[in-house]
Parts: C-alpha cells; sequence; structure tokens
C-alpha cells in the first residue's frame, strides 16, 4: 500500500512538472520569467526591485516589430536599468538601453552589436530621481529603427525622446543603427533599481505605406 | 532600395512629364505612352492610419526604346509617417528580340516571383497584404536593381523559367542604402499553365529567393502561387492563392523557420459586382521558449471583400477584415477594421497578366 | 546501284520533310482563321484565339494562347483597336521575334479595307470604350472579307513563295464567290421587309452597311457599357416610333434585356445571331447565311401573326 501511495505521488509529481511543459521562476505583470542572475531581486505581481537580471519566458518573432513599455525607480545614485529587447536567451546580442543615475543627472546608453551611442542629452530635462515611465518602440527593419516616448505622451514620430532615424539639417541620419536586430527575448538587468508594469505590444508608431 | 524624400526630384519630374504631355509633337511616333493610377484607401476602427488618403499614386511611362529594345519608367507617392514620400518605383529595358522564347530586361523592378509580387498593389484582387506577404515582402513588394531572364521552353507545353540576380543591399522596405551582401538576391520561378478551355484555367509557379546578408545571415525564401480562371454557370470566377516559407540561419544563434499562406476565391455576382474571401494564415514554426520549448504560434484573418468595377480602369472595394493573433506572450488579440477602396487609372494601361 | 538507292532515299527523306513544315498561323478571331484556311489550303495550319464563342473585345491572355504565339510563323490580327486589351501582352509573352508587331511576321488586315464610324473630333474615355481607329467589326461584310483575303494571300505568298499563286488562286476564287453569294443576299434582304434593327452593340454595322440596313439604336448606352434601365426605356419609345421590326443580340450578349423590352413592342422579333465563324457556322459564307435567314424569318414570323389574326 505504501509502495502504490509513493508511486501515485512520483506519478503525481511528474505529471505536474509536465513533459516538456515550462518551468518559470516568477510572473511580472502576467509575463512568465527565468531568473538569469537572482541577485537580490524581489518579484511581486507588477513590481521588480533590487539588483538582478531576468528574462521573460515567451519569445516575440524576431520578425516582430514591437513596443516596449515600463515605469521604473532609480534609487540611489549610480542604480541603473538595463532593458534588453530582441536578444538571445541569455539577454545576449541584443538591443539594450541603459539607463543610469549620476547624482540627479539621467544618462541613457543604447547598444546594438558594434553600435554604442550616449543619448543623455535626449534626457536632460528629466531628474534620474522621479519615477519614470518609458515606451520603447523597436522595430525589426534593416537596419533597426528605435524610438523612445516618455509614456502617456502623444506617440508620434516629431514627439520622440530619441529616434534612431532622426535627421540633422543636413539630412543625416546621426543615430542610425548599424544592423537589424536578431533576438526573440526580452528582459532587464536592475542595479538598485525597481521597475514596474513592463508591457510589450504592437508598436505604437508605424510606417504606413 | 534607397528611399529618400524625392519632393524637389519630383516636382522637377512632374514639371518634365507635363511639358511631355503639352509639347506632344514631341512625343509623336516615339510610342510613348503614360499611365497614372492613383489609389485611395479609407480606414475604419485602426487608429495608426488616417481615416481617408491617398495610399499611394504612381506614374508610369513606357515606350518602345528602338528596334530592339522597350522601356519602362514609374515613380510613386505614397504617405508615409504623415508626408508624401515620392521614390522611383521600377526603371528598366527590356529586350526580348535576343532569340526565340527569350527576354531579358536590367533595371530596377519588382522581382519576377510570385503572383502578388508581380502585380502592382493597386491591381490587387483585394485591398491589403496577406500577413505572410507582409513579413516576407513589406507591404507592396520586393523591389531591387538588378538583371532578370526569362525562358519559355520550347515544349509541347506551357513552361517558362524565370531567374534574377539583384543587388541585395537591401531586403524589403528600407530607409537606408543597407550594405554589400556576402552573395546577393538571387531567385528564380517557374511557371507553367493548364488549360481547360473556357470553364478552367490554372496557372502555377514554383518560386525561390536566397541571399546571405553581409552580417552573414543566410535567407532562403520558397513558395507556391497558383491562379485558376474561369466561368461557371455564366459567371466568372477567380482562385488565388500563395503559400511561402521562409528560412533564416543567422551567422550566430539559431535558425528561423516561418510558413504562410493566403487564399482568396472570388465570384462575380452579377456585371461588374464581385464577391471575395481573403483568408489568410501565419506561424512561426521554430519560435521557442527561454527554456527551449516550441510555442504555438498563428495569425489568420478573414476579410470578405466587394468590388464594383466600373470599367477596367476604375474599381472600387469594401472590405471588413477580422484578425486574429495567437502569440506567447499575451493572450490572443483580435481586431476589427473595415477598409475602403478606390482606384482609378488614367491613361493607358498594360494589359494584365492571366 | 546501292548508292544511287541511298542518295534518292535522303532526297525523298529532305523533300517530305519540306512538305512537313506547314506554315503555322495565328488568327486573332476564328473569322480571319476560317478566311486562312480558306485561302493557305494545305499549306497552313491555323489556330484561332478568339473561337468565335466569346467578346474579342474581353479576353485573358492565358499562357496556352502565349505558347501558341512563340511558335507561330505569322500572327494576323484584324486591328482597328479589337484586340487591344490582350493580343500586346501575348505578343511580349510569348517572345517570339518572327512575329512582334512590325515585323514581317506580323499582319493587321482591318485597316487595308474601308473603315466606316471614324470617330470625328477628340475620343475620350467619357464616350465608353470607343475604338479611335474606327468600327473594328470589318470581317463582318463579305465584300470587305474578300478584299482581306487578297491581303492575307500575298503575306502569305511572302512566307512560302512557292505556293504564292495558289494563295492568290484560292483568295480570288473565294473573293469571287462572297461577291456573287452577296448579290443572292442582297436581294433576300430585300425581300424580308427589314429595313432598320437593334443591336447591343455597333457589331453588325459593316453587315448592315452592305445590306441596306439602318441601325435604330443599341441596348447599350456607351460602347462596352452594360444598358441601363433608362436607355433601354428610350430605346423602346424610339422603336415603336420608327416602326423597328427586329432586335438582334450578338451571341455572347445576354439576351433577356432585350426579350424584356421586346415585351412592350408586340411588332419587334428578338433574335440571338451569330456574329463570328465558330463551330456552328464553320465558315464565313455559312455565317452571313444564318444571318441573312434569321433576318428573313421576320417575313414568316409576321405571316404567322397575320394568319392568327
Amino acid at each position: 500500500m505504501k509502495k502504490i501511495a509513493m508511486g501515485l505521488v512520483l506519478l503525481i509529481m511528474a505529471a505536474s512538472c509536465g513533459v516538456g511543459s515550462s518551468s518559470y521562476d516568477k510572473s511580472l505583470s502576467g509575463n512568465p520569467l527565468v531568473f538569469l542572475e537572482k541577485g537580490d531581486l524581489q518579484v511581486t505581481e507588477n513590481e521588480a526591485s533590487g539588483s538582478g537580471k531576468f528574462v521573460f519566458l515567451n519569445p516575440i518573432p524576431v520578425d516582430d516589430s514591437k513596443s516596449f513599455e515600463f515605469s521604473m525607480r532609480l534609487l540611489e545614485d549610480s542604480s541603473s536599468v538595463t532593458i534588453v529587447t530582441k536578444a538571445g536567451n541569455k539577454l545576449e546580442n541584443g538591443l539594450s538601453i541603459v539607463f543610469s543615475r549620476k547624482a540627479e543627472k539621467l544618462e541613457v546608453n543604447v547598444t546594438l552589436g558594434t553600435y554604442k551611442k550616449s543619448i543623455s542629452d535626449k534626457f536632460t530635462s528629466l531628474k534620474a530621481s522621479d519615477p519614470l515611465s518609458f515606451v520603447i518602440d523597436v522595430h525589426a527593419e534593416d537596419p533597426a529603427h528605435v524610438l523612445i516616448w516618455k509614456k502617456e505622451s502623444s506617440y508620434t514620430k516629431d514627439n520622440t525622446r530619441f529616434n534612431s532615424n532622426e535627421k540633422d539639417s543636413q539630412n543625416s541620419k546621426l543615430y542610425a543603427m548599424k544592423s537589424k536586430v536578431t533576438g526573440k527575448f526580452w528582459g532587464f538587468a536592475l542595479n538598485k533599481a525597481e521597475i514596474s508594469s513592463p508591457k510589450v505590444g504592437a508598436p505604437k508608431h508605424s510606417h504606413s505605406h | 532600395m534607397k528611399q529618400d524624400t524625392y519632393s524637389n526630384k519630383f516636382c522637377a519630374t512632374l514639371f518634365f512629364l507635363i511639358s511631355s504631355v503639352l509639347l506632344n509633337a514631341k512625343t509623336e511616333g516615339t510610342g510613348l505612352e503614360m499611365s497614372a493610377s492613383v489609389d485611395f484607401l479609407a480606414t475604419v476602427n485602426d487608429p495608426k492610419q488616417e481615416t481617408f488618403a491617398i495610399r499611394e499614386a504612381e506614374v508610369s511611362l513606357f515606350a518602345p526604346i528602338d528596334h530592339r529594345f522597350y522601356g519602362l519608367l514609374s515613380i510613386a507617392a505614397h504617405r508615409e509617417d504623415g508626408v508624401s514620400m515620392f521614390e522611383l518605383h521600377e526603371a528598366f529595358i527590356r529586350g526580348d528580340k535576343f532569340f526565340s522564347g527569350f527576354s531579358a530586361k536590367a533595371g530596377q523592378f519588382f522581382l519576377g516571383v510570385g503572383r502578388l509580387n508581380q502585380v502592382h498593389r493597386h491591381d490587387w484582387p483585394f485591398i491589403s497584404p496577406p500577413t505572410v506577404f507582409k513579413k516576407y515582402f513589406g507591404n507592396e513588394g520586393i523591389l531591387d536593381t538588378g538583371l532578370e531572364a526569362s525562358y519559355l521552353l520550347p515544349l509541347p507545353f506551357y513552361l517558362d523559367i524565370t531567374a534574377g540576380v539583384t543587388s541585395g543591399w537591401t531586403f524589403g522596405h528600407s530607409h537606408d542604402q543597407g550594405k554589400q551582401p556576402k552573395i546577393p538576391t538571387h531567385y528564380a520561378r517557374l511557371k507553367t499553365f493548364i488549360d481547360g478551355g473556357d470553364a478552367f484555367g490554372l496557372a502555377l509557379g514554383l518560386n525561390y529567393i536566397g541571399r546571405h546578408s553581409s552580417e552573414g545571415e543566410r535567407l532562403h525564401i520558397f513558395g507556391l502561387d497558383s491562379v485558376a480562371k474561369g466561368e461557371i454557370f455564366g459567371r466568372n470566377y477567380l482562385f488565388q492563392t500563395e503559400t511561402w516559407m521562409r528560412q533564416t540561419t543567422p551567422k550566430s544563434g539559431d535558425e528561423d523557420l516561418s510558413i504562410g499562406f493566403y487564399l482568396f476565391p472570388q465570384m462575380e455576382l452579377v456585371k461588374s459586382f464581385k464577391l471575395g474571401l481573403l483568408f489568410d494564415y501565419y506561424t512561426n514554426l521554430s519560435l521557442v521558449d527561454v527554456l527551449g520549448n516550441k510555442t504555438p504560434n498563428s495569425d489568420y484573418a478573414f476579410s470578405p471583400t466587394l468590388t464594383y468595377d466600373s470599367s477596367e480602369f476604375a474599381s472600387f472595394k469594401l472590405a471588413y477584415k477580422y484578425l486574429r493573433s495567437n502569440q506567447p506572450s499575451k493572450v490572443s488579440e483580435e481586431t476589427h477594421s473595415a477598409e475602403f477602396q478606390i482606384v482609378f487609372i488614367l491613361g493607358a494601361h498594360p494589359a494584365h497578366d492571366f | 546501284m546501292i548508292f544511287k538507292n541511298l542518295i534518292s532515299f535522303i532526297l525523298l527523306f529532305f523533300i517530305s520533310l519540306e512538305a512537313c513544315a506547314l506554315v503555322k498561323i495565328i488568327a486573332t478571331t476564328s473569322d480571319l482563321g476560317a478566311l486562312v484556311k480558306e485561302i493557305g489550303d494545305k499549306d497552313v495550319s491555323v489556330t484561332s484565339i478568339c473561337d468565335g464563342t466569346r467578346d474579342p473585345h474581353f479576353l485573358e491572355a492565358k499562357p496556352s494562347y502565349i505558347l501558341a504565339v512563340s511558335k507561330a510563323d505569322l500572327v494576323i490580327a484584324n486591328g482597328l483597336g479589337l484586340e487591344v486589351g490582350w493580343l500586346p501582352k501575348l505578343l511580349t509573352a510569348a517572345k517570339n521575334p518572327k512575329v512582334m508587331e512590325n515585323s514581317s511576321g506580323y499582319l493587321e488586315v482591318g485597316s487595308a479595307v474601308k473603315v466606316l464610324e471614324i470617330p470625328k473630333g477628340p475620343v475620350d474615355r467619357s464616350q465608353g470604350d470607343v475604338h479611335p481607329e474606327g468600327n473594328p467589326h470589318v470581317t463582318l461584310d463579305p465584300i470587305r472579307l474578300g478584299e482581306m483575303a487578297l491581303v492575307i494571300a500575298e503575306k502569305l505568298g511572302k512566307i512560302v513563295p512557292k505556293s504564292a499563286e495558289i494563295f492568290k488562286k484560292n483568295a480570288l476564287a473565294f473573293q469571287l464567290k462572297l461577291q456573287e453569294k452577296t448579290k443572292d443576299w442582297q436581294k433576300r434582304i430585300a425581300a424580308s421587309g427589314v429595313k432598320s434593327v437593334i443591336t447591343h452593340h455597333k457589331t453588325l454595322t459593316y453587315f448592315f452597311d452592305r445590306f441596306g440596313i439602318t441601325s435604330a439604336g443599341m441596348l447599350e448606352p456607351f460602347p462596352g457599357v452594360p444598358p441601363t434601365a433608362k436607355h433601354i426605356l428610350s430605346v423602346i419609345q424610339s422603336a415603336a416610333k420608327n416602326n423597328v421590326k427586329m432586335i438582334l443580340i450578338e451571341h455572347y450578349f445576354d439576351s433577356n434585356i432585350a426579350q424584356k423590352a421586346a415585351s412592350q413592342l408586340p411588332q419587334v422579333l428578338v433574335a440571338s445571331v451569330p456574329v463570328a465563324v465558330s463551330s456552328h457556322n464553320e465558315t464565313s459564307i455559312n455565317l452571313f447565311e444564318t444571318l441573312v435567314t434569321i433576318i428573313e424569318s421576320y417575313k414568316k414570323e409576321e405571316k404567322k401573326a397575320k394568319e392568327k389574326v
């Protein structure tokens, strides 16, 4: 009898683990995630805080353009939030945008492959100590096209904080990306920071053609 | 394909065109023909698009160049990001008198693959591109610069082979000059036809497109297209379908494999009125989650489309679109929208393929 | 001896090959195809693209037609804009340099005869599908058909010089036959009492011109535009006023509209008429005979109606 009961328990455990079923660590705003570096990250229903790195479980097709939105707080000096999109399953080789706090100044850097640009001058009107919310469009074009808005603003091309296709007076693109995005996953790396309500959805801006 | 804002250049071009028309005597005897097409589109319940706007306006000039060659030049204007953009669509020289069965063209043109890719968007039997077409070819098709040749094989049945090589610096719609690929875009198409008399005619095409990008990404696209047309009970019908599969292998990373198709049956209701139903489906076969588990996903859409043809030069279409997207990262999304399109053509217009 | 036999055999072999090499002709319409058969006899093989059952203005440029044109030695077209919607596409896609427009293997016969209804003044699409070069339905006049036969014979003679005299003889014989038959048909139509006729489209213009019939109007408001209720009403009123006796509907149009119109005109006879050679009327002479017989039938129907009364 005991052996049968043990066998049943083992069977139930095996079934609940699921052959081929996903096993994620936590869920944030309804999106299951997997920790890459647990650190001291605390994840609740809508908020992740502390220091660590995680990737969302579900993939986004490589050729899909998406918008990523989230709110954040940089809790102390030299805090940072890095959002990595369209990356590999360890968040490698993706498009990453680092928001970091240097006293009250917000520094923002964009990286994709060999492309590394500081775009801090686009965010000088924002205080790094304030709660901040952003919407980031990543268009899977060749090369990639990135637009950043403050949340709740009007999501037009002219209202961006940053547009990688922005042209100067000589019609040159100062911030043009050099390559396309190649990955399917997105996630965050936090350093003494907090993010909430991360969401992925349809791009806010499309090139109607 | 590089796209600049051609506004000044377009004005100059327009001036040239108008001058050519006004100075009619200068074009007599040259065989020069001009055609303009305008495509209006109104969309309801889609907040990203303007309610009613010109989707595209295109002007084409075509003529024999001399006793050996024929030329075509087309310029299109369309709205992008709320601004009218002018771009060169096609500009090519074609020869079909080299030897029997053979023709070749050089310049910029829509690649000779598939069905929709070879037909200008305003001539499509429905309004908006199916999902698989949009993903692989963009909103209106792949345009590039290169060489293409066709040969109608000397057989007792119809078999035509087309092959081409184009620069491949970009692939699909791009606002950038692009980069020199390791292997340029290359493609081939085999087309045949089964003639069933008035009741039935079926054209079939088998397609391949390849490219090896500067970053080392290898692209292979395979496709099967078919068009059936005929008459049943005195009514004309059309059945058009394309199935495409795309395999991309990055230099480092996982291979991506996806497939999609559309079906479009259409029947003439009464003279000048036709009713069709566009069904399209798309899925990514290699989508896996972070832990390596396969994740089912699909996009499918139904779009009944009513067409009224005032003549072969003016057409009105009304379509309702239901799109359902089942993606792993969120709950299924449904969108409902309605589209109304007006297309009219001024001047001459080349005859359509079967 | 064996050597001589071998030489004879080889010579005979090549002569027979030459005999098998029929000239492949594509005719855009069945009328032209039938005409070529009268002239070319055994030296030609002819295929008609439009087989006589369909409206030649609107044809799909099917790949099977493209294949036929690709193998042709000569394309004979009506011209005058009749095939403008599909023939250029066939010629381009066939990639046969021999038969492209302006080449020696391309012949348009329509402009070789006197053309009627050449528009005066500017022409544009607001007037419907107007042919700026004139009415293209030239093959529906037996006399003009005879003239076209000579033009075709001359062209065939250039392609097959050894048979030029035969082609010319056949064409002249056919032309003479048409001329003789025309006299008989003219008498029969005059005796029928039919003087004015309504049609769907202006297809029978040349036939009416030859046989002294007036066109009393068309059911289509503009060429190529389907009939509208308003226009049909005006046609009915005009028919009643002008004592029109017949409505002849070209066989590839729907005769229901004409039948409804005729229900309000008791004196009018509606008939569906062939306007091209087809499997039912395999030769042009049979086609004209059928047309004349249908027009003559008005007299019989009128007599029947009177007897009933």
